[in-house]
């Protein structure tokens, strides 16, 4: 369960580092703002995470290397620069961290208190992005066929946010489920196969470039002397 | 952040208007009576209250830059949520001072593209660059706090509307300021490196916090309409001599050397010597300080600082970049079918 | 920097066609569960769905906030500003549909909650609303058709976060910086510089 706790606690961090890049750039002032607390959202989530493992929470976020995070390949893949990649994968990685918060709700030891916790805040963020992505499928044959590139795009990485993880299948029929009614009514298509075990990604350290790109420019400051404060 | 340099008002723009209300709108200001939505208000009121929201909203917009390109590299998670949430704070500051100049006349969309076009300004300040982390803890630190002393008198201004707006800025900017002192408290104790970083930044941001209260003031700025109808509270000169009565000595305070700096075009400091002025007038109480390079400012407004063409540049993506997005979510309501 | 922020950009010299704002909203938001809705700001959206969620993530994550009310900013009906206090008036009667009063104490404060009135359109619902607020004590009364409001209560959806929340305000670094500083100055100095820190707003 920690490997998910982990996992979780990284995609999360990732993404919120990615997302929270946006600030001051979004596409709608109050679209921008709202994002942003998301990505604040996800930021803090990480930390609550980790705390749960009992580690000092910035040693995890800054102080391993590369091949130690358990992130996925998804919340690191460029965003081309387009606010559909941005909503589509932070859609994708919203429901996923829904099913996994709602199975370490129901566990044991002091994970189920703040899951639960978390669980209310994530299913906000859901519910905003479900609404974003039917009102964007929904939004004339331009952000139609962008929202449909991004998904397409996307796809490949999505299968891989279920990497050696607990309860791989059953996970993923339950956010195939949960993705495949806003998607629908978006009008939009997305289609993915749970990959093989034997196909290594983040979740195993197998990082792409994109993330070990990211981790660099993440941990620069901090890395300059870890031992000081900042 | 941000709000000065006020938008020049020539010194009689009241032709043609009414006398007996013209008289009575001056009267109501000089009682320290606000000015509502429905009152009367001279046209040139109206376009200079519309002008100086404006140009602070593109200011706070504008502002959103510099820090922004440190969220990616703040070195702790609550520095990265706190730079993230403070950039976001200056959208929103953004966000609501332009419908402070919608409401007077002007759309959202107008703006932002008279913003990237370069038909209207911003502050200047944001046209200097943030090389390091010690940067972004002296822009917190110097320019919030600039702002928090100009923002201050701003609230006490005539025009309602904008006063209330104000008053919910404060209170951010508040967290911005205490957030910008921990940071630079923090790397002062820190490591030799850390404060020679900061010492850096602090030689970059000095002089353009001093420019941030705008040029001197004309002998008669009170009779002007900017103060004469309260849309201007202080004279910049009073401004900055309170920004640096405290600042200077808590500067020295944490070791900082006050340097007078020279710059290249890249905003990168080529030459220091200390500020042999910057020192306590026990008759006054004023802390003095060598005047910046009044040229560097005007060169800088103008469009030639080091990095005005950048962050148009940025402002532009997020306008191009963000356009479908406008379009379709007017077009893509929940009712709206899905297209075949 | 990132990529995005670090790119070079090629543009068209024109810019694309601009467009017309959208609906303008404005917020309001309760400090206590049962205290008053008070003036938090505006916001632009196309509809009431988009307008609440920017409304909770904007004006809702602001210290102790337990409840959200907005309407378009056509909805609202103000009174003249009066120069003094407004007079009350003798309007009575409870006909007509559900208004959600509002008043302004004086010129340049926002306006907060203070009732409901029942009227059958905006003139009677303002002066109805006259004769039960003004006191002597106010200068602006707004209403606006219940029905064109949208609130939430955190019962139904959670606006406050959950977690430490500490690091976008400023009471989260007073301390420390205090602590910081007695490196640097002495008590005195430091009690001196805490009460300009007030005087200036700090
Ligand atoms: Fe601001
Ligand atoms: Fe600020």
């Amino acid at each position: 369960m920690s490997n998910d706790v982990l996992a979780l606690a990284d995609d999360k961090l990732m993404l919120g580092h990615t997302q929270s890049d946006w600030t001051g750039l979004g596409p709608i002032l109050e679209e921008d703002i709202a994002s942003s607390a998301m990505a604040q959202d996800d930021l803090s989530h990480a930390t609550v995470l980790y705390e749960a493992l009992g580690e000092d929470p910035d040693a995890l976020a800054f102080g391993r290397a590369a091949a130690d995070y358990r992130c996925c390949d998804l919340v690191t893949v460029p965003d081309e620069l387009d606010w559909a990649m941005a909503t589509v994968r932070r859609f994708i990685c919203a429901h996923f961290a829904t099913i996994v918060l709602e199975d370490l709700a129901k566990g044991e030891g002091d994970i189920p208190e703040r899951a639960s916790r978390l669980l209310i805040e994530q299913r906000l963020q859901t519910e905003h992005l479900d609404a974003w992505i039917r009102r964007l499928g929904r939004g004339g044959d331009d952000a139609k066929g962008r929202m449909q590139h991004a998904f397409d795009t996307l796809a490949p990485h999505a299968g891989m946010l279920f990497e050696a993880i607990d309860n791989r299948a059953d996970r993923h029929a339950r956010w195939c489920a949960a993705i495949a009614s806003p998607i629908a009514d978006a009008g939009l298509t997305m289609h993915t196969d749970l990959p093989d075990e034997s196909v290594h990604g983040g979740r195993r350290g197998a990082h792409a470039d994109h993330f070990v790109e990211q981790h660099a420019e993440m941990t620069q400051v901090w890395a300059e002397d870890p031992t000081a404060a900042w | 952040m941000s709000g000065a340099a006020n938008p020049v008002q020539p010194l009689c723009p009241c032709e043609g208007e009414d006398p007996d209300k013209l008289a009575e709108f001056e009267q109501r200001i000089t009682d320290g009576v606000h000015i509502e939505p429905g009152d009367w208000m001279p046209e040139a009121y109206r376009m200079g209250m519309l002008g100086m929201a404006e140009h602070h909203a593109n200011s706070e917009i504008i502002g959103a830059l510099p820090e922004g390109e440190w969220i990616t590299r703040a070195p702790s998670l609550r520095r990265k949520l706190a730079l993230t949430a403070k950039v976001q704070d200056e959208v929103g500051h953004g966000q609501m001072l332009y419908r402070v100049s919608q409401e007077l006349g002007k759309s959202r969309d107008d703006m932002l593209r008279d913003l990237i076009t370069g038909k209207t300004k911003y502050h200047n300040c944001f046209n200097y660059p943030a090389p390091t982390w010690g940067d972004i803890a002296m822009i917190q630190w110097l320019i919030d706090g600039a702002a928090i002393m100009n923002q201050k008198t701003l609230a006490d201004g005539a025009y309602g509307p904008y006063v209330r707006t104000m008053n919910r800025i404060n209170m951010e900017e508040a967290f911005h300021f205490k957030s910008g002192e921990d940071m630079v408290l923090t790397l002062m104790s820190g490591t030799r490196k850390q404060k020679k970083m900061t010492q850096e930044a602090f030689d970059r941001w000095w002089s353009v916090s001093l420019m941030f209260f705008g040029p001197h003031d004309k002998p008669d700025a009170e009779q002007r309409p900017a103060m004469r109808w309260r849309m201007k509270i202080e004279r910049n000169d009073s401004l900055r001599q309170r920004f640096v009565n405290r600042f200077a000595p808590a500067a020295k305070d944490l070791g900082f050397t006050i340097n007078v700096c020279e710059k290249d075009d890249r905003g990168f400091v080529t030459s220091v010597r200390e500020d042999e002025q910057c020192v306590l007038d026990t008759d006054t109480g004023n802390w003095g300080f060598t005047d910046p390079d009044w040229n560097e400012f005007f060169r800088v407004i103008r469009g030639n600082g080091p990095c005005n063409a950048h962050r148009l540049d940025l402002r532009r993506f997020s306008y191009e970049q963000g356009r479908w997005v406008r379009n379709a979510i007017a077009k893509g309501g929940t009712t709206t079918p899905p297209a075949a | 920097m990132s990529k995005r922020r670090q790119q070079t950009y090629e543009f068209a010299d024109e810019l694309p066609t601009g467009k017309p704002d959208d609906t303008h909203w404005v917020v309001y938001t309760r400090k206590k569960r049962d205290g008053p809705a008070r003036w938090a700001g505006y916001l632009d959206a196309v509809d009431v769905e988009l307008a609440m969620q920017y409304a909770r993530e904007h004006y809702g994550l602001d210290e102790a906030c337990t409840g959200i009310l907005i309407h378009p900013h056509d909805a609202l009906h103000d009174c003249e500003y009066g120069i003094d206090p407004i007079e009350g008036g003798d309007a009575t009667g409870d006909d007509g549909e559900s208004w959600i009063v509002f008043t302004q104490r004086r010129r340049g404060m926002i306006h907060i909650e203070a009732g409901v009135v029942r009227a059958p359109d905006a003139d009677t619902a303002l002066a109805r609303a006259r004769a039960i607020h003004a006191d002597g004590r106010i200068t602006n009364i707004r209403v606006v058709r219940t029905a064109d409001c949208t609130e939430v209560h955190p019962d139904d959806v959670p606006l406050w976060r959950d977690h430490d929340m500490t690091y976008k305000f400023a009471r989260g670094y007073s301390k420390g910086v205090r602590s910081k500083w007695s490196n640097f100055r002495s008590d005195e100095d430091l009690e001196r510089y805490r009460r300009g820190d007030i005087k200036e707003h700090f």
